[in-house]
């Protein structure tokens, strides 16, 4: 397969996924729709649990007995806004769910996931009519969504508590690049089934068992991170977008688009699992970047690597530009770079789960239980 | 209290995240005592000591962390330069200090420019922690990052020593006085069977102490510490939050839990009955390892005991010798009447 077929590939199965919804806290709503889409794709996983706190575990069993397991998370849900009252003129008033950028929305389109999805756009003072004084922007509450609704429809399909989402449209741009809502963290999604595919086409022999699991609010809380400390993993590479190098973003903290993903070191992931990562790549010759994230990762590994028993974590990120917006970017060339360097990591992982096991156990005496 | 020991501890390198050679060392001390001993799957020093009197039929854990503030380098530029995160510390206590990169403890300066060229907008105000930047001399990034430097530690390059009268000044104090208490408690041995944890990444968010929580499940969870003292001149009442000399620290509650109220009473209780100071801390502040436990896999009692140190978070921590000794003392007193705690 050329990188170009991939390209095409992996642009249409991005449509898909970024095309369902999911803020943060809605994501059980959209979980048939999700595992549907997977198994449409790849039939790697022979089974997906949906969880209660929202989140969809896809498993693949090496059927080997005391195979380690190897954990691939991306979560599922995205930032967005949640209806909290609906005023008089066909007008909502929103709060926002995650971090959202308000000096964005004025005049955007959204949409309200309602009885069904309902057109919506941020109001806009004209320039006409702006106040002097308006340096100071007003709370997200007070810039309301016009549903150019009557108020009686828009009860009929609006209610509080429905999820909102910036309009859903994609765009392939030149050098590769495409952008849409929700990339974040829907490409590493998509990074992590292409891996499953190629493994499936190739037919691997793998010597452990591979869970992927779309995981819920890591916009918000990591609930859906946390929850996986009970699938006692024997290590986690946690997905995600990172900063794409633009104007004013520093080089210790970005990567550029295009020249492959990356990878953090953290205080609060584990140092071996992550430096395994990086000798992976280096022998498949996937191009990988380092940085160093010290107090908080930003992603999932921050809630799975201490959860119950804790499970060692490393974080793999896809540089991207223009975070949480609607327009979020990036190439395809690290997608797939990302995706080889998974199948790479998942052949290696047994013997990578062996010496985590042998050098946590060196040197001392008796095992504790408890 | 083994001073000696306790210097040794100090002076290891064991920033959250990188704990590993201050745990072998640890792992080294606590290998004639113990009964059974493991890393768990998040890097915490677990272990475990069989009781003279066997078991209690609940679960005692003494805990403490092993993690020390430091830096992270996390960029090095053309010039050999290295940018690095601070853990746990504001550049009032860094800026100007000497420090060591690495296991191989290459020495560096955290610099800022002389102070002939310091503007006057800029006399009044910290420096801003992200222009500082450690110089080991390095000419080229090359240079620097061929010695290894790049996602590595630093610690403060001091060391422990005697201070003024019956005092004691080092980094890492805390909480290397409490790996030290702890250690102390395994060679002397307890009634009944009992759990130590030396806990990874407490000073970025009591990370460690939550997974041996969840691997333990203790009934009782005694917290080993280091505990702010704001008794310098000029500051008085509550705002002191405790004093050198006072005694061990007993919080009754801090920024992470309140402590178990029947708990905090006993241990009160005890150290007035053994005669040792004792003294609480006036000031809710900070936060321990306790909070976790206190929350984690259903949650156990907690209580804790400290060591008042001054300008702790820096490479000058001062401890008083008596408050040391007041709370070792305190500790093994808790340890022979842990069934009257239970």
């Amino acid at each position: 397969m050329s990188d170009n077929t991939t390209f095409s590939e992996i642009t249409a199965l991005c449509e898909k996924l970024t095309s369902i919804p999911a803020v943060s806290g809605s994501e059980e709503l959209f979980a048939h729709e999700i595992e549907k889409a997977v198994f449409e794709y790849t039939s790697f996983f022979d089974k997906c649990q949906k969880l209660p706190c929202g989140g969809l575990i896809f498993t693949h069993s090496c059927r080997k007995e005391e195979a380690p397991v190897l954990l691939f998370d991306a979560h599922l849900d995205t930032v967005g806004f949640v209806v909290t009252e609906l005023l008089c003129g066909g007008f909502v008033r929103v709060r926002p769910v995650g971090g959202v950028d308000k000096r964005l929305l004025f005049a955007s389109e959204v949409e309200i996931h309602g009885a069904q999805d309902v057109k919506g756009v941020f109001v806009s003072t004209p320039p006409h009519l702006a106040k002097k004084d308006g340096d100071k922007l007003p709370d997200i509450s007070d810039i309301y969504i016009d549903t150019g609704l009557s108020d009686q429809k828009l009860a009929e399909l609006v209610r509080i508590g429905d999820t909102c989402s910036f309009a859903y449209s994609m765009r392939r741009h030149l050098n590769d690049v495409i952008s849409s809502r929700s990339m974040d963290d829907r490409i590493c999604a998509v990074a992590i089934l292409l891996a499953a595919k190629m493994m499936e086409m190739a037919n691997k022999d793998l010597g452990c068992d591979v869970i992927f699991s779309f995981s819920s609010a890591e916009e918000v809380n990591g609930t859906g991170g946390e929850v996986l400390g009970k699938l006692m993993c024997d290590g986690a590479v946690v997905l995600d977008v990172n900063f794409g190098r633009d104007k004013d973003i520093h080089e210790k903290e970005s990567y550029v688009l295009g020249d492959g993903c990356g990878v953090s070191y953290s205080c609060t992931t584990s140092r071996a699992l992550t430096d395994a990562l990086v000798s992976c790549a280096k022998k498949a010759d996937v191009p990988l970047h380092t940085l160093v994230e010290a107090k908080h990762t930003g992603t999932n590994a921050h809630y799975l690597s201490n959860a119950h028993l804790g499970t060692p974590c490393a974080v793999l990120s896809i540089p991207e530009k223009y975070m949480h917006s609607a327009y979020e970017s990036v190439n395809l060339a690290d997608v797939l770079a990302c995706a080889r360097l998974l199948c790479a990591f998942a052949d290696e992982f047994p013997t990578i789960a062996q010496d985590m096991e042998q050098k946590r156990k060196v040197s001392l005496c008796g095992e504790v239980t408890a | 209290m083994n001073y000696s020991l306790l210097k040794e501890l100090c002076d290891a390198s064991g920033v959250s995240g990188y704990e590993d050679e201050v745990l072998s060392l640890i792992s080294e001390k606590i290998k004639p005592f113990a009964t059974a001993a493991q890393y768990d799957r998040c890097g915490n020093l677990v272990v475990f000591k069989k009781g003279t009197k066997g078991s209690l039929g609940k679960t005692t854990l003494y805990s403490c962390h092993a993690d020390e503030v430091g830096f992270v380098i996390n960029h090095v530029d053309a010039e050999g330069r290295l940018y690095f995160d601070a853990i746990g510390m504001s550049p009032l206590v860094y800026a100007g200090r000497r420090v060591l990169v690495g296991k191989n403890r290459i020495p560096g300066i955290i610099a800022v420019k002389p102070f002939h060229l310091v503007l006057s907008d800029e006399r009044d105000k910290a420096p801003c922690a992200d222009s500082l930047f450690i110089d080991i001399g390095a000419k080229t990034r090359d240079e620097a990052e061929k010695l290894g430097v790049f996602a590595d530690y630093a610690v403060f390059d001091t060391e422990f020593s005697d201070f003024g009268e019956g005092k004691i000044k080092a980094k890492a104090l805390d909480d290397r006085v409490g790996c030290a208490m702890l250690i102390s408690l395994l060679e002397r041995g307890v009634e009944y069977d009992s759990y130590f944890a030396f806990c990874v990444g407490e000073e970025i968010g009591l990370r460690g102490s939550k997974a041996v929580a969840s691997l333990v499940k203790p009934d009782i969870c005694i917290n080993l510490e280091c505990t702010t003292a704001g008794d310098i001149y000029g500051v008085s009442g509550a705002e002191r939050t405790c004093t050198l000399g006072g005694g061990a620290a007993v919080p009754h509650m801090d920024g992470s839990s309140v402590y178990t109220p029947s708990l905090y009473k006993k241990v009160r209780a005890l150290a007035e009955k053994n005669n040792l100071p004792c003294q609480t801390k006036t000031k809710i502040a900070g936060g321990t390892d306790a909070g976790s436990y206190s929350r984690t896999a259903g949650g156990t009692k907690i209580t804790g005991i400290a060591v008042p140190t001054r300008y702790i978070h820096s490479a000058s921590c001062v401890a008083a010798k008596s408050d040391v000794e007041a709370t070792e003392k305190l500790l093994f007193a808790v340890s022979d009447n842990i069934k009257d705690l239970l």
